[in-house]
């Protein structure tokens, strides 16, 4: 018995090696690796004229830039976050990383870091998150003149666009002034805008402080289409494109020019002339956005508070000394919502309220409740609260669109020239 | 002897079976050794002043993999990496060379400085200003905010240097036995609930240094030399009541620089205080 086990075992070991196997004809992963980084790299720094690039960060919003990436893992940065960036050049360094997959890393800090900066300070985002941005992205596919990429982090979406000759230095600064000219939109006396595309109107809203263009339409009930938006130097571009009709996609607004005293924005959409008029009611009421907005755990902040006939800030908050924001929380105090203004140097201060909601006609009020809560800095703060207070509490109430995730527009029911913008 | 042949027999298959000749790969492994990029003014720098001399490793360059990666972080900024370095050299590493020689730093030697260009937010809404893992390596936070003119700054990156090397320096030679029991019944594990102000009444340097007796004592020793003696004095001026314990844990740090390390604490705090205000003196020349 144990002579056969071990006979056994003998044989056993004899065969157990003997595979025959060659690895010659195989190509090991370190080799693919290496001819995927060379071939990228090859890409980046090959594009004379440098790569346009449309970033849409995880927490919202559209970034247009421009990258010239050279052999010598340095990369020159031009942004439309501001007027100087689009100016100005910044220089950092940028490597090729072979981490699960092969990854873009902006590994020293330049204006794309800005927008993932955990201080709110610099990004203008939320404490310890920023705008959840990247600036270490996989690259997912490339094709000779496009490159889809996504952030490792805050999976933030970064499409790369070669450059053209015509697209030169002094591009991005086109960009920015082309995003000026967009915001324009919001100077129209009143709130709603429409479009017509195929034949059918649409209401569409751009919400040019955290870009995002919106669709509202009627089809059988109330129907919406958002996405983010990017600038170019003559329109913007459509994170997702919108399907409006049957094989039909709108992708990019072109020759966007905006007239503030016609009240019209004019555009060309795939060739096709195409014209934003204002309007002074909806096509259709979103009577599910109240509650939406009401039931989400989030605080919604909003820096110019209402827009009265076309003037933004028609309240002057920001000429408010260390006036930082204000904020709609709900369901801050157990029997009481707020909507406070925020001070860099003094606690917050403002109206504590009820929320009603409507859900039939999707109405939104906001019934004033005790007195303001928090205590005045200053005798002009007291007055604008209490003017914003006014407006805030009319029993009417509003409307309520959604612009984004976590964004929305409220505009008064009876008078189409009352909005205020959250985000 | 069956069992012999068997075990021979047994030897020779389990030999031969295995007998393959595969070739290694010659494909270079990629990222062995860490990643490499094209190096700049500021690489050559590091060479001459960090790596060269002693051997430490300064990584400036974004690597998520050095830090708590699901946390948003930032890089630094390359403006601010010469005048952190600088810093570092002028108030820690040359101010040791003075004093304790230049044998000193190779002997307690650090391995790796990373540097971040922005503060590790916690979940629970504190933040990490800087922090060291196993006495070998220092994370400098918040560099993007630093400047040669911001003493605040300064002091701040300063001070976890020259804390994190007194830990490798007591982890080499114990501080003396008569640290322990100075101030046990403070030592806590929820030393972040107590202000500064709460600590200092109670004779410890900082807030921190309530965390446990090797903090307490590597504190005394980053106070007494970045913070410097005035400072020092006037905590024991505002604190009287722990004045006397103030006293105490100076005079064990100067015996255990002198009679352990063999370095006069006096001069070394002489040596850091002019690198200091040299420093501060080169944000004056161009407000950088």
């Amino acid at each position: 018995m144990n002579k056969i086990l071990i006979v056994f075992g003998l044989l056993l070991i004899s065969i157990a090696c003997s595979k025959k196997e060659n690895f010659d004809d195989v190509v090991r992963p370190d080799k693919k690796l290496a001819e995927e980084i060379a071939k990228y790299q090859n890409q980046l720094q090959s594009a004379e004229y440098g790569w346009i690039g449309y970033l849409y960060p995880g927490g919202g919003g559209g970034y247009t830039f421009k990258f010239k990436f050279d052999d010598k893992n340095r990369v020159m940065t031009y942004a439309d976050m501001k007027e100087g960036y689009s100016k100005q050049a910044k220089e950092s360094s940028y490597r090729l990383k072979a981490t699960q997959v092969v990854s873009l890393y902006f590994d020293s800090y330049t204006y794309l870091s800005e927008l993932a900066d955990p201080d709110p300070a610099k990004s203008g985002g939320e404490t310890g998150y920023g705008l959840r941005s990247d600036f270490e992205f996989s690259i997912l596919s490339a094709s000779a003149d496009t490159m889809h990429l996504k952030g490792n982090l805050n999976e933030s979406e970064l499409l790369l666009v070669r450059a053209t000759a015509e697209q030169g230095d002094q591009y991005i600064s086109n960009v920015y002034d082309q995003g000026e000219e967009i915001a324009k939109i919001n100077l129209f006396e009143n709130y709603y805008k429409t479009i017509e595309l195929d034949g059918k109107n649409y209401n569409i809203t751009l919400n040019t402080d955290q870009h995002t263009v919106s669709f509202y339409w009627d089809e059988n009930g109330f129907k919406q289409f958002s996405t983010e938006y990017a600038s170019t130097d003559n329109g913007f571009i459509l994170r997702e494109p919108f399907a409006y009709a049957e094989g039909k996609l709108l992708h990019e607004f072109t020759d966007f020019s905006v007239d503030v005293t016609k009240e019209e924005a004019s555009t060309s959409i795939a060739g096709t002339a195409t014209l934003i008029q204002a309007a002074d009611a909806p096509l259709i009421v979103d009577a599910g956005a109240p509650r939406r907005m009401y039931t989400e755990p989030y605080e919604y902040s909003t820096l110019k508070g209402f827009a009265i006939y076309g003037t933004q800030d028609a309240l002057g908050l920001q000429s408010i000394p260390n006036y930082t924001g204000m904020k709609y929380i709900a369901r801050y105090y157990l029997d009481a919502d707020v909507t406070f203004m925020y001070f860099s140097n003094s606690a917050p201060f403002g109206p504590a309220h009820l929320t009603q909601i409507d859900d039939t006609n999707g109405i939104m009020r906001f019934t004033p409740m005790y007195s303001n809560q928090g205590s005045s800095p200053s005798q002009n703060v007291s007055i604008k609260i209490s003017q914003f207070r006014s407006l805030w509490g009319d029993a009417n109430g509003y409307y309520v669109f959604q612009t984004g995730k976590n964004k929305y527009d409220l505009v008064s029911t009876v008078d189409p020239g009352v909005w205020i913008r959250f985000n | 002897m069956k069992r012999y042949t068997f075990l021979l027999l047994a030897a020779i298959l389990f030999v031969g079976a295995c007998s393959k000749d595969d070739k290694l790969p010659t494909d270079p492994i990629i990222g062995l050794g860490g990643d490499t990029w094209a190096p700049t003014s500021i690489d050559t720098f590091i060479y001459q002043n960090f790596v060269k001399p002693y051997n430490i490793e300064v990584k400036y360059k974004w690597d998520p993999y050095e830090l708590n990666f699901n946390r948003d972080m930032v890089p630094p900024d390359e403006s601010v990496v010469l005048p952190v370095l600088n810093s570092v050299i002028e108030i820690w590493r040359k101010p040791y060379e003075t004093v304790a020689g230049p044998n000193f730093l190779h002997r307690f030697a650090l391995l790796k400085f990373a540097m971040i260009g922005s503060a590790e937010y916690q979940s629970d809404g504190t933040i990490i200003l800087g922090n060291a893992e196993g006495g070998s390596r220092i994370n400098l936070m918040i560099v993007n905010d630093f400047a040669y003119n911001k003493e605040d700054q300064v002091v701040r990156l300063l001070h976890t240097v020259h804390h994190e090397f007194a830990h490798i320096l007591h982890q080499t030679i114990m501080y003396p036995e008569e640290w322990r029991g100075i101030s046990t019944q403070w030592y806590t594990g929820t030393w972040f609930n107590t202000s500064i102000e709460d600590a200092q009444a109670q004779g410890m340097v900082t807030d921190y240094a309530k965390a446990a007796e090797e903090e307490d004592f590597v504190e005394t020793v980053s106070f007494l030399l970045i913070e410097g003696q005035e400072r020092f004095d006037q905590l024991k001026e505002d604190n009287p009541d722990v004045a006397d314990i103030f006293t105490l844990k100076e005079n064990i740090v100067v015996d255990y620089y002198k009679e352990s390390l063999g370095i006069d604490f006096r001069k070394l705090q002489e040596e850091v205080k002019k690198g200091k205000e040299l420093i501060l003196a080169m944000g004056s020349d161009n407000s950088n």
